[in-house]
């Protein structure tokens, strides 16, 4: 990865885009209603911020994100060390796996409504079965690929089966697993605001829906910037900690393959 | 380090697989007889309403709807990625430009772009597939770019010692050795491309196959929105496998060298 | 006379009925202190036998035994050096993190201690102040001997080696075997060397182990009783040297490995 450059060009083409945009709405070019320049929609931003609306529901869609997330976490790291290190498992299982996997999680949010309602249950549920596979696959993919050297040099050293587990497998997989909850944070996110949405009672997902309805197109575009700047902030603040977690691996190596969910 | 091998899929699935899948099936089906509750049907019950539901009326209403908007959104998205990510992986000035832009834009959760979309590009098609367009081009993009980026120096420059003019490099080596980097990226995006078109038409649409399901739950038609989501699963299986098709082809070059590579 | 330390007896191994055996009736013994060496041809099936010497492969008939006891997995005390050596550091952690890493199964050492043992061996390898680098970031002939002195702060009883300088340069592979035999001559520990160069494996040796081509047997047990120290260049030259080198490769040439027909699970990628 390169490094960052520092300074202001950096976000050149940001704020050239916002200019060209404020230019171009001011004037009319594009129809200010559908297109408010975005000095009117950080106002708006700001107001929603300052009466409590837009933190309310970021809330909603941050803890429904959040506990889906930790969730697939605890869930789909250890079954995806067992599925990749435990042969007759992963055959076992496999048939049934590559029979869930090509369905979309967000088909599953209207099940999830039969079953659970339209609450923060039914959000909560959603994050997490879609936040699962990436988790599930990457980690088996790591796990998987553990160099068997490695594990050959632990065992002559004495380690016994767990210790190799723990100490070997593990730390050996990580750049996978780092890249599954990378993938597994974007879905969950995606999952998340769908199913605000679709099911309507809050979150930023729903504030969208709800001011582009009530015909409030500033605040609906200020709803918009923040999911950005959260998958943004999120995707950042993830890539950070798997970079320093992982600089071992940046040496060594390069850039992992990319699994999808 | 060495290169990691690929899982062994459903192949390498033995008799205890399919018993453990059929397994779950009877289960279902015991379950849900027991139960008897609406939300539960019997597996029965949803394949017969899936052959009574996936008619040619049905399939012509929602299904090719579908598979037509996502079909334009991966097409709009792979011709801009793949020019646009080639240019920023040739000039480099051009890509650290645009660089933070791209960074913020694809980080958006396309949902989030779906009420933007209805506002400006009315129900109709355009907005679906601008939404679908919009999510699936970041990983051509950058697949693209960055597979023009590490093509091996020593290839252009051999080329190059054999009298190739830059246009011929470029199109004679650095192409095809762009190519499998590029239809990474391809394959990813059409996942993207598959479950955008999903959400498009399950928060802003009246028809296709994610209303389809939607709106079977919203009339509490249970069999019939089992059998759009299994309908989704088989369309999406058999895109990936027409993908893979394809991709077989045009990198069967790739297969060959990968296979010897140390 | 040392006592006996290793025992190979009518050792076989097959892995699978289809093919022939890698190894077949395999016998021979090791001393304490003994620097033996194993030399053949590629494909005959010398890594199959280091592996199962250290537990890490199961024999299909015939007996090992360490230190008088049957070996049925990695016996204590027994270190194998691989021959991907760049695969058999762990990359997550500093190089003195991977010398340390198996101290911590040695009991009765306290952090000081392991730590002091550590510097120890990275130091008699030559590679004071690497300690905080990350394997990547060294050379191969430095990765090898990051492996070599984690094998020797182990304190290990029997060190195997398993072609542990195929993968450097002709003169980085000449410093580390003079290390190696410096090393050996400080320390004493039995070592088992698997090597395919004959000269390498008459230059290390008190003894040389022939192996012919697939299977595997022992066809020759080579006494070498040329001086010690060794030296690169007046041990090379004497006479003795090329004697045993002669009967060495006549003995080799003799079994030449069929490709066709050698079996599979033989060193290489796993």
């Amino acid at each position: 990865m390169r490094p960052e450059r520092r300074g202001f060009d950096r976000w050149a083409s940001v704020v050239g885009a916002v200019l060209v945009w404020e230019a171009v709405s001011q004037i009319g070019i594009l129809h200010p209603a559908f297109f408010p320049p975005p000095s009117r929609v950080l106002v708006a931003l700001v107001l929603e911020l300052r009466t409590g609306e837009i933190p309310k529901h970021a809330w909603v869609t941050l803890t429904a994100y959040a506990r889906g997330l930790v969730l697939a976490l605890a869930v789909g790291i250890p079954w995806g060390v067992l599925l990749g290190r435990v042969r007759s498992l992963r055959r076992a299982s496999a048939v049934l796996i590559e029979m869930l996997r090509p369905i979309p999680s967000v088909a599953i949010i209207p099940v999830a409504i039969l079953l659970l309602g339209i609450g923060e249950e039914m959000r909560f549920a959603v994050a997490c079965y879609a936040a699962v596979w990436p988790l599930l696959f990457n980690t088996t993919y790591g796990v998987y690929n553990t160099d068997p050297v490695l594990v050959d040099t632990a065992r002559i050293f004495g380690f016994a089966p767990w210790e190799v587990l723990l100490r070997v497998v593990v730390p050996s997989a990580l750049p996978f697993i780092a890249t599954g909850v990378r993938v597994s944070s974007a879905v969950a996110l995606i999952v998340t605001v769908t199913a605000e949405m679709v099911a309507g009672t809050g979150g930023l997902g729903f504030y969208v829906k709800a001011t582009e309805l009530g015909g409030r197109i500033p605040e609906m575009y200020g709803g918009i910037l923040l999911l950005g700047t959260l998958g943004y902030l999120l995707n950042h603040l993830l890539r950070a900690a798997e970079g320093r977690a992982l600089r071992w691996y940046r040496g060594a190596m390069g850039r992992a393959e990319e699994v999808g969910g | 380090m060495r290169t990691p091998r690929r899982l062994p899929g459903i192949r390498s699935a033995n008799w205890m697989g399919w018993l453990v899948f059929l397994g779950f099936v009877g289960a279902w089906e015991i379950l849900s007889r027991r139960s008897g509750s609406l939300y539960f049907p019997t597996v029965t019950r949803i394949v017969e309403t899936f052959a009574a539901v996936w008619q040619l009326p049905n399939l012509s209403a929602h299904v090719v709807p579908s598979l037509v908007r996502m079909g334009e959104g991966y097409g709009l998205a792979a011709l801009t990625g793949t020019v646009l990510g080639i240019a920023m992986g040739h000039w480099r000035r051009l890509d650290r430009f645009l660089e933070p832009l791209v960074e913020f834009l694809r980080a958006t959760p396309p949902p989030a772009l779906i009420p933007f979309a209805l506002l400006t590009m009315g129900i109709g098609d355009a907005s679906k597939v601008f939404v679908i367009a919009f999510s699936s081009l970041w990983p051509i993009l950058l697949n693209a770019r960055d597979g023009v980026r590490n093509v091996d120096q020593a290839m252009i420059e051999t080329a190059r010692m054999f009298g190739l003019k830059a246009r011929e490099v470029a199109m004679r080596v650095v192409a095809p050795a762009t190519m499998p980097q590029l239809f990474a990226g391809l394959r990813t995006s059409l996942g993207v491309a598959f479950i955008t078109m999903v959400i498009a038409e399950m928060v802003g649409s009246t028809n296709g196959l994610g209303y389809f399901i939607l709106n079977a739950q919203r009339l509490f038609a249970v069999p019939e929105m089992y059998a759009g989501i299994f309908l989704l699963g088989l369309l999406g299986y058999l895109v990936n496998v027409a993908f893979e098709r394809v991709e077989g082809r045009v990198l069967s070059w790739h297969r060959g060298s990968r296979a010897v590579q140390p | 006379m040392n006592r006996v330390v290793l025992e190979v007896v009518d050792v076989s191994k097959r892995f699978s009925e289809r093919q022939r055996a890698a190894l077949e009736e395999v016998s021979f013994s090791v001393r304490e202190g003994e620097f033996v060496t194993i030399v053949g041809p590629s494909g005959c099936g010398k890594s199959t036998l280091l592996k199962c010497v250290c537990g890490l492969l199961a024999i299909s008939s015939g007996e090992i035994r360490v230190e008088g006891r049957r070996v049925t997995g990695p016996p204590p005390g027994v270190v194998l050096v691989f021959q991907e050596y760049n695969r058999s550091l762990f990359p997550w952690l500093t190089v003195m993190q991977n010398v340390m890493l198996p101290l911590q199964k040695r009991k009765g050492l306290t952090p000081l201690d392991r730590e002091g043992l550590a510097l120890r061996m990275l130091a008699a390898v030559g590679l004071d102040g690497f300690g905080n680098h990350y394997p990547w970031e060294l050379s191969g002939g430095m990765q090898q001997r990051v492996a070599i002195a984690r094998a020797l702060a182990f304190q290990p009883r029997i060190l195997l080696m398993d072609e542990p300088f195929g993968s450097v340069d002709a003169l980085t592979r000449m410093e580390l075997e003079d290390l190696l035999l410096n090393l050996w001559t400080q320390f004493r520990f039995t070592t088992l060397l698997v090597t395919h160069d004959v000269d390498e494996a008459i230059y290390l040796a008190d003894r040389v182990l022939v192996f012919s081509g697939s299977p595997g047997r022992v066809v020759d047990d080579v006494p070498v009783h040329l001086p010690r120290p060794r030296d690169q260049i007046g041990t090379r030259s004497a006479a003795e040297f090329a004697s045993l080198r002669s009967r060495i490769f006549r003995q080799i040439g003799s079994g030449r490995v069929n490709w066709a027909t050698a079996p599979h699970g033989e060193g290489g990628e796993r």
